[in-house]
């Protein structure tokens, strides 16, 4: 302590001035950083949040949510289950479904993680274009799987800071019902899809884990990802 | 290479027949369950976060190995077995067998039920099991879920998890496949306290328990094999994947699914980043 106090003693005004200005910020963003590690610490206290955020969110909006879901699961088993539709036609009807209904970009940037401000601006467009494209590949390839499932809009509420979570389960001619929750985001006054969670398994989080695994397998370097992607 | 995958065979094999000994069993328990507890304080070698859940995987490289050596049996002999069962056995027949294998599994979800303080949870395994046993001949029908009590999966991994117990180090065992130091504790720790196993292995019907074992690992390995054959189709690295989604699920049966405890990781609002328009 003294040996500090010496140390200002001999300190011309400025550097005083500089230390007295550093040590108030670090008192004023102590909070909001004891806020951000309470808030990422676990599951308690975005559950409470989210009971809160129940309030603030309007059962008008919930209900809203619900329907969207309900019309998005309907254009997807109609191009299904239209035999009359080729292959051609039912993938320039899902492009359409997610174009109108689903926040691909959104999708796109959290599956990057990490990586996306690392990225040069030319290659966070040619990964978002190729993330959609893969996508799509990965959906067309199984089309033919629909076997007459069905989806049952269970309950819907408020998830985390801005969005609402609608619970379904989508229901095969037999065996057990699988529990599938819609991650549904505001969009200048229109839902968008921004996730699926299947059986609690987040499809954007495990994806964004497979991306970054192969970023980081790969020295941390973008192009490998991009690489892969591409086919190459 | 290939005298190290019958290495691991061979102790997978050893691993089987404990069956017969309870003392090595015991002793299994015993040391895998230090190693779950001990693992709570080892450094994170490579640690990731997955909807708020820290994946910790300091034998990637050895899990890995594992990995590729289950793809390799999958393909060649439980992915056939699945499907040929797929084939000859009707949707409607597996969906009964599926029914009389949980219903088997009673006595072990009630027990992790009471373990975990959950008395309500003991309270619906124990309604359940009478109506399907009785009413449901043997559990053939579950027609408890038709009157709303439905079948919540528990086990011992979920309770160790309950009582506040870390996964510890990811583990890719051979055959079983993903888990963790925990939830294979758990595993060791369920078939042993399972009381039909005792009551099997006390009146001489220990290859019945093995055949239940097969076909709850055959039940098991049908309701997956869709899920990892699309799973492997929509990713690059399969194993990452794979340790992702393991992680997920097993977060989600420790909260019972339960629609309002139920947290996932926020999304940030790209409109913040100042290049998102850029790109439209």
């Amino acid at each position: 302590m003294t040996i500090t106090n010496k140390k200002t003693k001999n300190m011309s005004y400025k550097a005083r001035l500089f230390l007295l200005a550093t040590a108030t910020t670090c008192l004023f963003s102590l909070p909001h950083a004891q806020a951000a590690s309470i808030k990422a610490s676990g599951l308690n206290t975005q559950s409470a949040s989210a009971s809160i955020m129940q309030i603030a969110v309007e059962a008008h909006d919930l209900e809203k949510a619900q329907k969207f879901v309900n019309n998005v699961a309907a254009e997807g088993i109609g191009f299904l289950s239209d035999s009359t539709l080729t292959q051609d036609q039912r993938i320039t009807e899902f492009k359409k479904l997610l174009q109108n209904s689903f926040d691909m970009k959104t999708i796109g940037i959290f599956t990057l993680g990490k990586y996306w401000r690392q990225a040069t601006p030319e290659q966070k467009k040619e990964y978002l274009s190729l993330f959609e494209k893969m996508i799509i590949d990965v959906y067309a390839s199984r089309f033919g799987e629909y076997s007459g499932e069905e989806l049952v809009v269970t309950n819907a509420r408020a998830e985390g800071k801005r969005d609402i979570l609608v619970n379904s389960e989508v229901q095969a001619q037999n065996g057990q019902a699988i529990k599938v929750d819609w991650r549904l985001r505001d969009r200048k006054g229109s839902f968008k899809v921004i996730d699926i969670i299947v059986e609690g398994v987040s499809m954007s989080v495990t994806q964004r884990s497979d991306f970054s695994s192969v970023i980081q397998r790969g020295g941390g370097d973008i192009e490998v990802l991009l690489k892969h992607l591409r086919g190459e | 290479m290939f005298t190290n995958k019958a290495k691991v065979m061979t102790s997978f094999l050893t691993t089987t027949n404990i069956y017969s000994s309870l003392k090595n069993m015991t002793a299994m328990c015993i040391t895998l369950f230090a190693l779950a507890a001990c693992s709570t304080t080892q450094p994170n070698v490579s640690t990731m976060h997955s909807n708020g859940v820290e994946i910790n995987d300091p034998y990637e490289d050895m899990n890995r190995k594992v990995f590729e050596f289950n793809k390799g049996v999958d393909a060649a002999f439980i992915n056939p077995i699945v499907r040929g069962y797929q084939y000859t056995v009707p949707d409607t027949a597996r969906d009964k067998v599926d029914n009389v294998l949980r219903n088997l599994n009673s006595p072990t979800v009630f027990i992790n039920q009471l373990l975990q303080g959950d008395i309500e949870g003991a309270g619906t395994v124990l309604v359940r099991a009478t109506i399907n046993t009785i009413l449901g001949i043997g559990g053939i029908f579950d027609l408890a879920a038709y009157e709303g009590i439905e079948y919540e999966q528990e086990d011992f991994g979920q309770t160790l998890g309950v009582w506040g117990i870390d996964h510890g180090p990811y583990l890719v065992v051979p055959i079983i496949g993903p888990s963790s130091a925990r939830d294979y504790a758990g595993f060791f720790i369920d078939s042993y306290i399972d009381p039909i196993r005792w009551y099997m292995f006390n009146t001489d019907r220990e290859a019945g328990y093995l055949g239940l074992t097969g076909a709850k690992y055959i039940s098991l390995r049908s309701s997956l094999i869709d899920v990892l054959e699309s799973l492997e189709n929509s990713s690059i690295d399969y194993y990452a994947a794979t340790r992702s989604a393991y992680y997920q699920r097993r977060a989600a049966l420790l909260i019972d699914q339960d629609p309002e405890t139920a947290g996932y990781e926020e999304i940030p609002d790209y409109d913040d980043f100042e290049d998102y328009d850029h790109y439209k």
